[in-house]
């Protein structure tokens, strides 16, 4: 029942934490001088480094947690801290995720300044994840972290959702870099689901969002995280060479499939049958279509990407502002929007602003295409994937996608007396 | 068996779930209140209440009533305060709504960590599926990459090809020429009347006849009206059949005056207001600028005005509103000066400054942009429009030199960079000669070439214009100088051929009609004289007040505008 309370809850939270509207000031005649108003100071550069020792400090914690000590109990209280900390402390502003658009942004300008604390924020949670795997995604990360205490009726997905779904993180991965490096604004900050709540405060469309993807992880385990996260792509990657990920059984597997029942979010790759799907001429020609299928699929990318540019670009706010004026000024927009009113109060000449948004469309036309072309060889690349497999006699982690929250060798019978499956016989 | 320890572990877990039941219940009626706080939030307007709404209504037909002015500044105070409560009350709520939630939520927690219940591997899918799995991510694949293909091929057929979709209509882009969508005056029409500053083309020359020669501000003589103005300005009056318009604005109201020719009595006064985008700010300026230096335009159907603030309005016969645009805080030392003019349906506005210097042709029904170029330099120069018999030329003079466009498409034809210093003067055009001057630089008689060009057929750098600008015919070019001289050249060589000097300077930009020339001085003074290769003057005649503003000339009429006083001379 509880849950459902919550569901109506969160909209009342939704509403509540929406900003403020403003109210006009009063028309003094009494010669009262308002004030001014006031911007506060920003916040010193030291914390930017204790933020990054906690950042630090909280993954080391959580990899040992995981892999060491082998502690559901240790990663759920990290899961805690970090809402705590990184949440509702630090308002979900020292972030990993965002720290994508600033790389990119400081790679494509010389004029933007990165600083080493984003640095180091930005290539952390990657270092570990060579290491230990995303144990960042385990318990540290906050959007993470306030998704995972929401997982109370986990579904499997069938896998032509879940394969169909997982593309969107690398166009959410391609879209944040564009945008950054096209200066269109951090779309992944400006659309972050979860920070509205961390601050108390949002947009309505980013409350909404977040309280849809909060009801939605009771039953499909952390979507935003295996959905929509970008910087799940490069976790990702860079887990698939982890040096000493999580292991779901300190011992032998004993196959009693505990382990894949408990994962909500279908990272254990379950022993193969004896018979193989197909003979091996059928898997040699998929595995040969497939890799021809690469170069197709790149060009195609390439041009869908070039294709879907202008749709891009219409998010720069320079382009949509020309468009706008474009409108009106052929007088298919009789209203003039509070955008293009301010524009014209600056008195920049059409033509200037019709250059600029030429120019970044002419970045958006390069940079859609590069996208198109490896989205192209995403999706070649997992076919090809796909088209390869191999005999595994043991349950194993699908270190790529495995999130790291310990409740495979929570329930994992080898080697814990105490643990919680410890007596039960589900083997096959 | 059940252990005590297991029994202990069951009825904490069911107290877990009890509190988050609670806790649930909580958030419930908190939610409740702040959607209704949120809702009478969004449904009341405290600012305009209907008991305000009314009584303001009542103050503004009874100001001077002070109950009236207690009263509403009481309900405003109320009403303010009742938005702050509840938004007080938000706050609040979220607080309890968040804490409620956090306290469930753990308690969920809680309650899972003391589960016993085990994950049953009985409802996996048997172990032979897997082949299946991988089956359903590659159909998973495709499909999602179908669908990316399919959107971009949506996104390629909805898209403008040439990018029009953010395209403003620049010279570059404007191959066609603009088609005006009305019937626009005929170029007898606008000879007939004094549409725009120095005439019909800008050019200073009046086809009008039975001009006067003769009267006396100061007495009265060939005084046919005199109707004092609410407001100063320096810009010029225009006239279009029996209306005279001009303009005036200081920091408390910029205004358009229309006026009855016959009678000189006020018709009515538009106020410039709610132009979009205005800050409201005023620009400093010059005192001998101010901020209605330039002069309206007219097209027989609205009226046309700028000021030195950037408003750009536009009114109909009667000084009812019609369209407004802010074209920016003039980036303008002296003040925004250069004046209106109306070609083909098209309102030119030379919009100069040290910075987004502009000219910009608009759609005279609606103000909407049809070109626009970026201009290199300040002025405070006025266009004209001529007919060289080729082709028609916008000609425009900057700080740094003329340029001449084409005005269908703002396509340059032609330009010269001859000027320096800070060009006032507008050009002047004769002849096949367009002749432009400005003070600290030189003046200079540019040839109209065969191949559509200029080139420079002399140049002058003796006595030079400041603010009024050339006047010229087929033979002669008259330049009213900054030091109270008028100097009469060749116009074929740039030879001076006399040189007269007055009390007074002419701010006010030299006239021609029925071959005299008319030049008023700041003192007021006419001075009237034949447009000869020798100095022969016709008349002297006083207005009685000091002047600045470039008389409109009408049949047997002269307008003219002193600092407080609008008089028309004539019959």
């Amino acid at each position: 029942m509880g849950l459902f309370l919550y569901l109506f809850c969160l909209s009342g939270l939704v509403q509540g934490a929406e900003p403020p509207s403003r109210f006009p000031k009063p028309e003094f005649e009494t010669g009262y001088v308002q004030p001014l108003t006031q911007c506060p100071a920003p916040r010193a550069a030291y914390l930017e480094w204790v933020d990054v020792g906690v950042l630090a400090g909280a993954l080391a914690l959580t990899a040992w947690l995981a892999i060491r000590k082998r502690s559901r109990r240790g990663i759920l209280a990290m899961t805690v801290f970090s809402i705590l900390y990184f949440g509702f402390f630090r308002r979900g502003c020292i972030c990993p995720v965002g720290s994508i658009q600033n790389v990119a942004a400081s790679l494509s300008s010389t004029s933007f300044l990165l600083p080493w604390t984003v640095v180091l924020l930005f290539l952390l949670p990657l270092v570990f994840a060579l290491f230990f795997g995303r144990v960042f995604c385990a318990a540290v990360c906050p959007l993470g972290a306030i998704q995972d205490v929401m997982i109370r009726r986990p579904v499997r997905l069938p896998r032509v959702v879940s394969g169909a779904l997982g593309l969107i993180p690398y166009l959410a991965l391609g879209l944040a870099i564009l945008y950054a490096v096209t200066g269109a604004g951090f779309v992944v900050c400006r659309h972050d689901p979860f920070v509205g709540f961390f601050r108390l405060g949002g947009t309505v469309t980013m409350l909404v969002s977040g309280a849809v993807f909060l009801l939605l992880g009771i039953f499909v385990a952390r979507p935003y995280c295996r959905f929509l996260c970008p910087y799940s792509v490069l976790l990702n990657w860079a887990a698939r060479f982890a040096a000493r990920p999580v292991t779901i059984t300190p011992d032998e597997c004993v196959n009693c499939r505990l382990c894949e029942a408990s994962c909500p979010f279908d990272c254990i790759l379950p022993t193969t049958p004896d018979r193989p799907p197909e003979t091996r001429p059928v898997a040699r020609r998929r595995l040969g279509w497939a890799v021809a299928l690469v170069p197709a699929a790149v060009m195609l990318g390439a041009v869908a990407g070039f294709a879907m540019h202008t749709v891009f670009a219409a998010g720069h706010p320079v382009v949509r502002l020309a468009g706008r004026i474009a409108l009106e000024e052929r007088l298919q927009m009789r209203e003039y929007t509070l955008e293009s009113e301010a524009f014209r109060g600056t008195g920049q000449p059409l033509a200037q602003l019709d250059a600029e948004a030429r120019a970044i469309l002419a970045r958006f036309r390069i940079g859609s295409t590069v996208m198109g072309g490896v989205l192209g060889l995403v999706v070649g690349g997992q076919l090809v994937g796909l088209a390869l497999w191999s005999r595994r006699k043991t349950y194993e982690i699908d270190n790529g996608n495995c999130l790291s929250c310990g409740r495979c060798f929570e329930y994992c019978p080898v080697g814990r007396p105490g643990g919680k499956g410890a007596g039960q016989d589900h083997g096959n | 068996m059940e252990t005590d320890r297991d029994k202990t572990t069951q009825v904490v877990r069911s107290a877990a779930l009890a509190g988050a039941g609670v806790s649930g219940v909580f958030c419930l009626v908190v939610s409740v209140l702040l959607l209704v706080n949120i809702l009478q939030l969004k449904l009341n307007d405290p600012l305009n209440a209907p008991s305000l709404v009314a009584l303001r209504a009542q103050y503004a037909g009874q100001p001077s009533d002070e109950s009236l002015k207690v009263q509403i500044r009481a309900l405003d105070l109320m009403a303010r305060r009742a938005f702050f409560a509840s938004q007080q009350q938000l706050r609040l709520g979220g607080f309890l709504l968040l804490g409620g939630a956090g306290v469930g939520i753990s308690l969920l927690i809680l309650a899972g960590l003391l589960a016993t219940a085990h994950p049953d591997p009985r409802h996996l899918p048997p172990l032979e599926a897997i082949w299946a799995r991988r089956a359903g991510l590659r159909r998973g694949l495709k499909l999602a990459a179908g669908a990316l293909l399919a959107l971009a091929l949506a996104a390629w057929i909805g898209a403008d090809r040439d990018l029009g979709r953010y395209q403003v209509m620049t010279p570059a882009s404007a191959r066609a020429k603009w088609v005006p969508a009305i019937p626009v005056p005929s170029p007898a029409e606008r000879l007939k009347n004094w549409p725009n500053f120095r005439g019909p083309d800008g050019n200073g020359v009046s086809p009008a006849r039975n001009i006067p020669t003769r009267w006396n501000g100061k007495t009265g003589e060939g005084i046919k009206w005199k109707l004092t103005l609410p407001r100063a300005g320096f810009s010029s009056p225009i006239v279009w059949g029996k209306r005279i318009f001009l303009t005036a604005g200081d920091g408390a109201a910029r205004e358009i005056y229309g006026v009855d020719a016959d009678r000189g009595t006020l018709l009515w006064t538009a106020v410039v207001t709610n132009v979009p985008g205005a800050p409201g700010e005023l620009p400093e300026v010059a005192e001998s600028t101010g901020l209605a230096a330039s002069t309206p335009a007219t097209d027989g159907e609205r009226v046309y005005a700028v000021f030195g603030t950037g408003e750009l309005f536009c009114t109909d016969w009667e000084g009812r509103p019609v369209w407004s645009r802010f074209l920016g805080k003039p980036e303008n030392h002296y003040g925004h000066s250069s004046s209106l003019l109306v070609v083909d349906g098209l309102l030119i506005v030379q919009f100069d400054g040290t910075s987004r210097a502009r000219v910009l042709a608009l759609d005279s029904r609606t103000g909407r942009t049809v070109w626009e170029r970026e201009r290199p330099a300040v002025s405070w120069a006025s266009p004209i429009c001529v007919d060289t018999g080729r082709r028609k030329e916008l000609i425009l003079c900057d700080s740094v030199g003329v340029e001449s466009y084409n005005p269908a498409n703002g396509v340059t034809w032609w330009r010269q960079d001859c000027l320096g210093g800070e060009a006032a003067p507008s050009a002047a055009y004769a002849g096949g000669l367009v002749f432009v001057a400005s003070d600290f630089a030189r003046a200079s008689g540019l040839r109209l070439t065969g191949t559509g060009g200029v080139e420079v057929a002399w140049q002058w750098e003796e006595a030079l214009p400041d603010t009024a600008s050339l006047l010229a015919t087929s033979q002669l070019v008259f330049m009213a100088t900054r030091d109270r001289a008028v100097v009469c050249l060749k116009a074929k060589d740039g030879v001076r051929l006399w040189q007269q000097e007055f009390a007074s300077q002419c701010y006010a930009s030299p006239i021609l009609a029925e071959n005299r020339v008319y030049a008023l001085d700041r003192d007021g003074v006419m001075h009237i004289f034949e447009a000869a290769e020798e100095y022969k003057p016709v008349a002297t005649c006083p207005l009685g007040e000091n002047a600045g503003a470039t008389p409109a000339f009408a049949e047997g009429r002269i307008y003219i505008r002193g600092l407080r006083n609008l008089y028309g001379i004539g019959e």
